[in-house]
């Protein structure tokens, strides 16, 4: 419909209370008073209403917050909601995009694979470099670049937990294998790369001996790690230093477990010695101490490594970065008295077994002969246990029973109905009937076994006898409340059907949907606009919605449908004054 | 302009609004409801939203001439 300007003439003088002529000149000024501010590049505003203002030559109203809201008033109080299922795709989508990068990405491939197309990278950047460098090679700084990144290369980025893809256990394979199966390859690759390199020039040959000298490790790092950050702090990042304290790390790790072997290999041939001497039981202990020793040792690895990885677990930041060596040293620990055991001294740990063996049997002995009866009962220690905790769970329940029995505790359906038989027969009333017509018979069994148990049950015996007496008075009496009840809350008729759009609201179909019309702030208008739809003949429900925005709303729907499309289905039925706004949501 | 008046204005126009009516001034335009649909939109995020339903209140300028 469209209020066209003589008949806004007339609402606002039906609402103003003005004169028509009244309401048309003021109706005239402030059209004016618009046009005029607008021509002068000034925004209007209305109060209650909003801002008229001009962009180029066209006129620009925005509604005041309040009418926006009043106009808006069906849907005020929802929000946008977020749907679950979309971020799963785009999760899937990145992960997509990221693979994509990482086949894209040159250096990935150096990180993901394996040692050997690094060593084949590296040997062709040598050679490259090599031939570049031996052009002038005069140039004494930097030819020991090189020996260190030969020397840098060779052990291979697995090592280094850059890849946060890979799996800890590959970082640290590849690393420990190097150690234990193959400690000295290494040392001659870098030592054949040296030498060579010194055959070449003789400016090499300082670098060369360094490098081959086993006693000066930290001087090689300090130099590599000069020279390395010389080359390539313009090129690369820090992490090629964190690689180099690695490596040496790694290296200083073979050389104390070339000592450590050495060292325990002595000591074990000596202590098998004594031990054998002394008695069966004081064997262990040895052991225990050269663990002790391994582990202090071990600790003190710890620590240096630690203190050469400070620098790199700073930059990166990464918790990842932390576990690959002290795993690693772990395995060392695990794995060390092993081969100790294999390789230098397998007799002692058998005869340790042996000896723990025989003490236990001694144990089990002396146990069997002192006390011989409780064997079995050792043997079979958890059965026991659980019969205790069965007692006390019987004799719990049964306290309880009791005291429910008694009415300390009220525990339906155990205590006495003395005040729960007035809210158990208004809410059933013939629940109780049926079980104490069942629980009677037994209570009157009981009563003729036991003379003594008579007495305390004769309480409990009349009231079933009571409560017997009153169902048949107060069962038609509670059916009739609870109908009449059922009719004043629904005033439904018998033959309504549970859901439907048209009749009275009925409280079983609250679990469905409703088509709203109305969402007020005011409960008078919305119980007067409730009233009027339900005189119209449709089942209409008045539900008070809490909104944040915008306080408590007054939301006034029509009908009660089982699913959302019988909702749907039922709105073509409705006038067409709804046909234009409504919602369809669950009833609340 | 009385107040009176613009408070009559402000409570016509609301009213005729929310009735569906659209509202001619003569020599400014005209006032007219819209209903939006609810939608579903997706963000810059990836996430998608859905936007409930939503009834607003749109002028037209008249036109000069």
């Amino acid at each position: 419909m469209h209020i066209d300007h003589s008949k806004l003439v007339e609402l606002l003088t039906e609402a103003s209370g003005l004169d028509e002529e009244q309401v048309k000149t003021q109706l005239s000024e402030l059209i004016d008073e618009i046009h005029d501010a607008i021509g002068e590049g000034d925004a209007y505003e209305v109060d209650g209403l909003g801002v008229f203002s001009g962009i180029g030559d066209n006129i620009v109203f925005m509604p005041s917050d309040d009418l926006a809201t009043e106009i808006n008033y069906k849907y005020a109080g929802m929000e946008p909601i977020e749907l679950d299922d979309a971020p799963k795709e785009e999760k899937d989508e990145s992960v997509e995009q990221e693979a994509q990068e990482d086949d894209e990405d040159p250096f990935s491939g150096i990180l993901d694979d394996t040692e050997e197309p690094d060593a084949d990278s590296s040997i062709e950047e040598e050679s490259s470099e090599d031939v570049e460098e031996f052009a002038d090679a005069e140039n004494e700084d930097s030819i020991p670049e090189e020996v260190e990144e030969t020397l840098e290369e060779k052990p291979g980025f697995d090592d280094v937990p850059y890849d946060p893809e890979k799996p800890e256990e590959e970082k640290d394979k590849p690393f420990f294998s190097g150690l234990l199966d193959d400690i000295d390859e290494p040392e001659p690759t870098e030592e054949s790369s040296s030498e060579e390199q010194v055959d070449r020039a003789e400016a090499q040959e300082l670098e060369a001996d360094v490098a081959t000298e086993p006693d000066s490790p930290e001087q090689e790092s300090s130099d590599k790690e000069d020279d390395f950050l010389a080359i390539f702090d313009e090129d690369a990042d820090l992490e090629p230093e964190e690689e180099q304290d690695e490596i040496e790390s790694a290296d200083l790790e073979e050389k104390t477990e070339e000592t450590e072997t050495v060292e325990e290999g002595q000591t074990e041939d000596l202590e098998p010695e004594v031990e054998q001497e002394v008695d069966e039981q004081e064997e262990p202990e040895p052991v225990e101490e050269k663990v002790t020793d391994e582990d202090e040792i071990d600790s003190e690895e710890e620590i240096d490594s630690e203190e050469d990885e400070d620098p790199f677990e700073a930059l990166a930041g990464e918790d990842e970065d932390d576990e690959p060596v002290p795993e690693s040293i772990m395995e060392e620990l695990e794995e060390k008295p092993e081969e100790e055991a294999d390789e230098d001294e397998p007799i002692p740990v058998i005869t340790n077994l042996a000896s723990e063996d025989a003490k236990k049997k001694k144990e089990k002995a002396e146990s069997t002969t002192k006390q011989p009866t409780s064997s079995p009962a050792a043997n079979t220690s958890s059965p026991p246990v659980m019969l205790w905790v069965l007692l006390i769970i019987v004799v719990l329940a049964g306290g309880t029973y009791g005291l429910g029995y008694f009415g300390v505790i009220n525990i339906p359906g155990i205590t006495p109905e003395e005040s729960t038989t007035t809210v158990a027969s208004a809410d059933s009333p013939q629940q109780p009937a049926t079980q104490e017509t069942d629980a009677e018979p037994e209570v009157e069994e009981d009563a003729t076994e036991t003379g003594t148990e008579a007495d305390t049950q004769d309480p409990q015996q009349e009231e079933p006898e009571q409560s017997e007496e009153q169902p048949p008075i107060s069962e038609p009496q509670q059916e009739q409340q609870q109908t009449e009840a059922d009719q004043a809350q629904t005033q439904a008729p018998e033959n309504q059907p549970t859901y439907g759009l048209n009749g009275n609201p009925v409280s079983a179909a609250n679990d469905g949907y409703t088509i709203v019309l109305y969402s007020l702030s005011n409960q008078a208008n919305a119980q007067e606009a409730h009233n009027e739809l339900s005189e119209q003949g449709y089942r209409a429900l008045l539900a008070e919605i809490p909104s944040q925005q915008y306080g408590t709303l007054w939301r006034v729907s029509l009908g009660q449908f089982e699913t959302m499309r019988d909702a749907a289905i039922a709105v073509e039925n409705m006038d067409e004054d709804f046909l234009e706004n409504y919602f369809i949501t669950k009833i609340q | 302009m009385t107040d009176e008046f613009l408070e009559a204005l402000e409570i016509v126009i609301r009213d005729q609004i929310i009735m569906k009516n659209s509202v001619e001034i003569k020599g400014l335009g005209t006032f007219k409801p819209v209903h939006h649909n609810q939608k579903q939109e997706k963000r810059a995020d990836g996430t998608n939203m859905m936007i409930p339903p939503k009834d607003t209140l749109e002028f037209t300028a008249e036109k000069k001439g």
